[in-house]
């Protein structure tokens, strides 16, 4: 049997890729040959120079068969991407307050949880609940989202609108609203549509530290971090290039029982979180998982707590990456948190290219429940990712600490904060 | 045997707007040229000072950049059913189009060519990948230029790699899996459509060259197939990869007109000789 040639694997599953494709004359990226090529590059089966190669090998062969595929590949904004993602971006600078400032007006309550400042822009963390007009039409059509265009000046004078991103339902929404320019860093206060609030800097409640990722078989170990990737409308083919490559590679023994588990949770596409084995879980024995997914998968029967928490946690360096918190909700039977990460992160189930950064958020409570969140609504570009993700399972009202596990694939940060629960 | 490994594939010409007319590009034993332009290194002249790109001229300079260029294996067509996106698909070029010196189209035979030499050893280009916009643009427009003239290009390339295999060096050697996934590619489309199985399962073994080839199926239904790079030039730049309902292993001739093919039925039994002969 000849040996395992990787450059030639990679090849030939583009090849198929490729014609596979012969009739779609979209621009789908050669998703199954990126993500193979990644598994690949992880386990040292191939360096990463020749998978890169072969990658942009086809996909200049896909875009050649786009009717706009080379106006895409070549856009400005591809090739900044490509760019920022051969270099790590370097973290901004960032400035966090706590204010939780309560804005009435009459047809709407604006809340002000926190306020981040960086040189490159202004947010605010917000809630705002909307109201009819005491004399408006009940027929009236609402918009589908808040304009929420407010005026916001800092101590300098510098003055600015806004302009929101989040989610909601008819009248409530909460997210960020970002100023159209940046505010002074180090303003003192903020007169924010009129209302002026002072910012006082307070020390953060959560502790934070950066360590490493335990190490135990890299190919099944990158398998159960390339599952924390995966998003709820994926597609069973995604598991199998990936899986496939490592066993080809002699990476992975091809009847492992985790293999099993692996591609059953991949198959049936995240239908396990929410709600574990009960709804849509995994059918196979979660006895060989690491005990993260084991309690993620099983998760106890409890009462979940309600409310939110505003934080400050910034961490530092980690893995090429830096995170900053600053909110948690509770959400039925799910939980939020408001974060930003730098430099940007993708997190479909093909990535785009080689270089395309991931983490995995884990969390885990005192009383020893994991959680792991999903993207729910994101924005940002190459050199940062900011947005919401969404845990599961809820967060158990016995619960007084809860850690949250930002990971990469070789180091994690540890951000640990108590659960003082506020109002919503 | 025959001489140049073009013998037996037809001249073929394409055409394509180069300024406000219509122009033809020629390819017949192993030479592109654009006859509509008498003094190709004149207008090149003219181009770079003028700064307006002709369309026939930069298409000539895109094919001699790229005639060992093995990328061109993995961007060029798979078969009748892997489609490059068209001319007008493609983005345009920056810049007006180009004037044409009155007369153009009046141009002599043999004007404005390239010589190919496939088997040339030298430096090479090979590992200039096509990666600025410009090139890759300008590519995908001679990819796409119809007639044909994308298979020439291809298996120009591979007729220069097809003469580097038989005395490898280090850089064959390094590319030796790019060869190998051109044939595979191709392989796998001509198997595809010849067999009317969408999600065929083929597995090739790449022979050294000169050696006999070989399918068959195994017991999973799965392709087992063992080509000679030669393949590609034999047998698929010429056309002659699915013939009488026949897949075709090999293709040899002494002349150039009579050809014989070792072909198989799609059943994969046991190869027969088909011979095909152009009249005299």
């Amino acid at each position: 049997m000849a040996p395992f040639d990787p450059e030639l694997y990679l090849r030939l599953l583009g090849e198929r890729e490729l014609i596979r494709r012969g009739s779609d004359r979209g621009n789908a990226p050669n998703g199954e040959l990126i993500e193979a090529a990644r598994a690949l590059v992880e386990v040292g089966a191939i360096e990463r120079a020749i998978a890169s190669e072969v990658i942009d090998g086809y996909d200049l062969a896909a875009g050649l068969r786009a009717a706009r595929g080379l106006w895409r590949r070549n856009r400005p904004g591809a090739l900044a991407q490509r760019r920022a993602s051969a270099a790590a971006a370097a973290a901004p600078e960032r400035r966090m307050v706590i204010c939780d400032v309560r804005l009435e007006r009459p047809n709407e309550e604006i809340r002000i949880r926190t306020v981040t400042l960086s040189e490159a822009e202004t947010r605010f963390a917000v809630k705002v609940r909307q109201f009819d007009p005491p004399n408006s039409s009940a027929s009236r059509v609402r918009p589908s989202q808040p304009a929420l265009n407010y005026t916001v000046i800092d101590d300098r004078g510098a003055r600015c609108g806004t302009r929101f991103s989040g989610m909601g339902s008819e009248r409530e929404w909460h997210g960020r609203l970002t100023t159209d320019s940046p505010l002074a860093v180090d303003t003192a206060w903020i007169e924010f549509d009129g209302t002026r609030f002072e910012l006082e800097d307070v020390p953060g409640t959560s502790t934070i530290t950066i360590e490493p990722v335990p190490q135990g078989d890299p190919a099944l170990g990158y398998l159960w971090f390339w599952l924390t990737s995966v998003q709820r409308h994926f597609h069973q083919s995604g598991a199998t290039p990936v899986i496939d490559a490592l066993v080809a590679a002699g990476s992975v023994d091809a009847e492992d029982p985790q293999l099993e588990l692996i591609r059953e949770l991949a198959e049936n596409g995240g239908a396990w979180r929410h709600g574990g084995r009960q709804a849509g879980g995994p059918q196979a024995g979660l006895g060989d998982a690491p005990p993260e997914w084991r309690s993620l998968l099983a998760p106890r029967q409890q009462r979940a707590a309600t409310g939110s928490i505003s934080l400050i946690a910034v961490t530092p360096p980690f893995d090429g990456f830096t995170v900053a918190l600053n909110e948690i909700s509770t959400d039925n039977d799910a939980w939020t948190l408001e974060f930003d990460v730098s430099p940007g992160i993708m997190h479909g189930p093909f990535g785009h290219s080689l270089d395309d950064r991931r983490l995995a958020w884990w969390a885990v409570d005192d009383l020893g429940q994991h959680y792991l969140g999903e993207l729910n609504g994101s924005a940002g570009g190459p050199d940062q990712t900011t947005g919401t993700l969404q845990f599961r399972p809820a967060i158990d009202r016995r619960a007084k600490r809860l850690t949250v596990l930002p990971t990469g694939r070789h180091e994690r940060a540890r951000i640990e904060f108590p659960l003082a629960w506020g109002e919503m | 045997m025959i001489g140049s490994w073009w013998t037996g594939i037809p001249a073929t010409e394409a055409t394509l707007s180069c300024g406000d007319q219509t122009h033809r590009l020629v390819w017949n034993a192993g030479e592109l040229t654009a006859p509509d332009h008498p003094d190709p290194e004149g207008e090149r002249a003219l181009a770079v000072l003028g700064g307006e790109p002709i369309p026939c001229i930069t298409m000539l300079d895109t094919w001699h950049r790229h005639i060992d260029d093995p990328q061109i294996l993995l961007l060029s067509s798979r078969g009748p059913a892997d489609l490059i996106a068209t001319q007008e698909e493609m983005p345009q070029p920056q810049g007006r189009p180009s004037r044409l010196p009155r007369g153009g189209r009046a141009g002599r035979p043999g004007a404005g060519s390239v010589r190919m030499i496939a088997s040339s050893v030298g430096p090479s280009r090979a590992t200039a990948p096509a990666s600025e916009s410009g090139g890759e643009q300008d590519l995908a427009r001679l990819l796409s230029l119809g007639g044909a003239v994308g298979r020439r290009l291809e298996t120009t390339v591979a007729a220069h790699w097809q003469a580097r295999l038989l005395d490898p060096d280090d850089e064959t050697r390094r590319l030796r899996a790019r060869l190998h996934a051109a044939v595979y590619g191709r392989l796998l489309t001509t198997l595809s459509g010849w067999l009317d199985e969408r999600d065929l399962v083929l597995e090739l073994e790449l022979l050294p060259p000169g050696e006999r080839g070989s399918i068959t199926r195994d017991a999973s239904g799965a392709i087992q197939a063992a080509l000679p790079f030669d393949w590609l030039v034999a047998v698929w730049g010429r056309g002659l990869e699915t013939i009488w309902g026949r897949f075709c292993l090999a293709a040899s001739s002494d002349d150039g007109r009579e050809w014989r093919l070792e072909t198989v039925d799609p059943g994969l039994r046991e190869p027969q000789t088909v011979t095909v002969a152009l009249p005299t």
